[in-house]
């Protein structure tokens, strides 16, 4: 079979896993043997799909043969078994990071047999990139469930960010989607190692996770206090979430797919955890009775319970600031800025010029004792 | 804590700015710090804008700019970026690329550089072939020594990508900008997925 048609079953049976398009270690990890590849701290999305998802990394699996029985996941099923040899994996990539397609390399596989031999095989690919090609840019690589402390080792040393995916919140969750799977031991555990890989300065971008939403059935705050327990205890980077979307030929093709919408609550979700800093107790305040998300903006959603009356943005501490929708912790250090100064926030205007997005901001604010005659929010 | 633009960072970005005139530096020079700090007054936010635009404009056109390869030595492309960032992209290429010759030919000229050379621009009615042979002449050896797989191989890569049921083209338009697909001629495949999808796809929808 010819390279191209293995690019094109590999990539394709790996396109359901998530990178971020701008993923990159700042500062960049320096590799001086490198002679071709830089890994740029904001990261490159050198293309997009239909789909609005970023094309910035070689997304492939290293083989789609998989001895795991995941429900969700077309890898057991798939009747065309594909390998790479690590040369020709090599190859294709420098061809399309010549050409400037592509920012990185993200390796992920399924477990053909033993997972210790298709992570050894997986490492060879990627040290013969770092090595004998001297490539030099961004390679996220998966770790595989089953992997040994000396492979995780090693993984850390070559790539510059590396997951393991988790899937689902719980033990019980995943062992309903993939019964030969170990929570304890083939995720938590490994995604233990990678912490203290990482601590010794391994993988200069972190670990990362991912879930496959719905495909187990778990509500929303049990994926929200599983997340938080991975920025806790395993220093995650950050956490990705999969709408569950069934796949012709698997043994859930019949289930319902899960709606895009909650996909992206939930990321919307994880920024007011990772970026806002929003306590977890705070942010359980937008579940509903069943522990779900209602397809709302979660920061409107809290906003509108928080707020008994309008906030006047010459007065407000930092965290009220935050709370207003509309306004960030960029806008919000801008505006304290400006008061420090003896400026004072006199109409939207100003407010808009300092980066907040104004009609989302203004139903909340008090601006010279003065509300926006809008309706409010929460009447 | 700081929050808004350094003077610097706004000085170097505005000269490139295609519609930025040498007044408007000048008033930008003259902003007072706490007005650039807190983006609080409209010149400061008009001149932090035009930056990012600049900035923005340099991102994609290193995200959207496609090689071909000459002679094994040189990468060379064609794009119209909107503003006057050949010199920034260059400066990042150089590291990515550091033992391969560059051209770019752009709306301004062409521009090249060459291992340990400097950047050099070229009139934009030079031949293209003139200005590749010029600066492989300069690259001492072949770049490439890996089985090149062609350019073929996105295509095949990038229609693996796509996932039917997820189709949201305002969002890849909103990525992709039409200026870009129009002005980069290396977006074709993109152009061409976007347009017209592929037969599988088709067979799959029907």
């Amino acid at each position: 079979m010819g390279l191209h048609e293995k690019v094109r079953i590999l990539s394709d049976a790996g396109k359901y896993d998530i990178c971020a398009s701008t993923s990159c270690a700042n500062p960049p990890a320096v590799r001086p043997n490198a002679s071709i590849g830089n890994v740029m701290p904001p990261g490159v999305c050198h293309s997009f799909t239909p789909d609005g998802r970023c094309v910035s990394l070689f997304k492939v699996l290293y083989t789609n043969a998989c001895s795991m029985d995941c429900t969700y996941c077309t890898n057991p099923t798939c009747h065309r078994k594909e390998s790479f040899q690590p040369k020709e994996l090599c190859d294709a990539f420098m061809s399309l990071y010549m050409r400037n397609y592509v920012e990185g390399m993200f390796l992920s596989s399924g477990i053909a047999r033993d997972p210790e031999r298709t992570m050894d095989d997986i490492l060879e690919a990627i040290e013969l990139l770092r090595n004998k090609y001297r490539f030099g840019g961004y390679v996220h690589l998966k770790i595989l469930p089953g992997a040994n402390l000396d492979q995780i080792k090693r993984a850390t040393a070559i790539a510059d960010r590396v997951s393991i995916n988790v899937e689902a919140p719980s033990s019980s969750l995943l062992s309903s989607i993939a019964s030969n799977k170990e929570y304890g031991n083939d995720i938590l555990l490994r995604q233990r190692w990678i912490k203290e890989s990482i601590k010794k300065g391994g993988a200069p971008a972190g670990q990362t996770t991912q879930f496959v939403v719905g495909a187990a059935g778990e509500n929303d705050r049990e994926i929200i206090d599983r997340l938080w327990m991975e920025y806790r205890d395993m220093k995650l980077k950050r956490g990705y979430f999969s709408a569950f979307n069934p796949i012709k030929e698997t043994p859930m093709e019949k289930e319902d797919g899960t709606p895009l919408w909650r996909e992206h609550r939930l990321y919307q979700t994880d920024w007011l955890l990772r970026v806002y800093k929003f306590p977890r107790r705070e942010v359980y305040g937008v579940l509903d009775d069943d522990g779900m998300l209602e397809n709302m903006d979660p920061k409107l959603a809290l906003a509108r319970r928080t707020f008994d009356r309008p906030v006047d943005p010459n007065e407000a501490d930092y965290r009220s600031l935050l709370r207003i929708p509309g306004i960030g912790p960029t806008s919000a250090s801008r505006i304290l800025e400006h008061r420090k100064r003896g400026g004072r926030i006199e109409n939207i205007r100003t407010l808009k010029s300092m980066g907040a997005v104004a009609n989302r901001a203004r139903p909340f604010l008090m601006l010279n004792g003065w509300q926006a005659s809008m309706e409010r929010w929460w009447s | 804590m700081r929050q808004g633009p350094r003077r610097g960072w706004l000085m170097f970005h505005l000269p490139r700015h295609e519609r930025c005139s040498s007044l408007f530096i000048e008033k930008v020079r003259h902003i007072p710090d706490s007005d650039l700090d807190a983006l609080s007054s409209p010149e400061a936010r008009k001149a932090y804008n035009m930056a990012r635009e600049v900035a923005g404009d340099s991102h994609r056109t290193l995200a959207y700019i496609r090689f071909q390869l000459f002679r094994e030595r040189v990468l060379w492309s064609e794009a119209k970026p909107k503003h006057r960032v050949e010199d920034m992209v260059f400066s990042y290429l150089r590291k990515r690329y550091p033992h391969f010759g560059l051209v770019l030919k752009t709306q301004r000229g062409y521009f090249g550089v060459w291992p340990d050379g400097e950047l050099i621009r070229w009139p934009v009615e030079k031949d293209m072939n003139d200005v590749l042979a010029e600066v492989a002449a300069k690259v001492p050896e072949k770049a490439v020594w890996w089985d090149d797989q062609g350019e073929g191989l996105w295509d095949t890569f990038y229609n693996s990508q796509f996932i039917s049921s997820r189709k949201n083209l305002p969002l890849f338009y909103k990525a992709m900008p039409k200026y870009y697909l129009e002005n980069f001629p290396g977006l074709g495949v993109e152009c061409r997925r976007v347009e017209n999808g592929t037969l599988d796809a088709y067979i799959e929808e029907v």
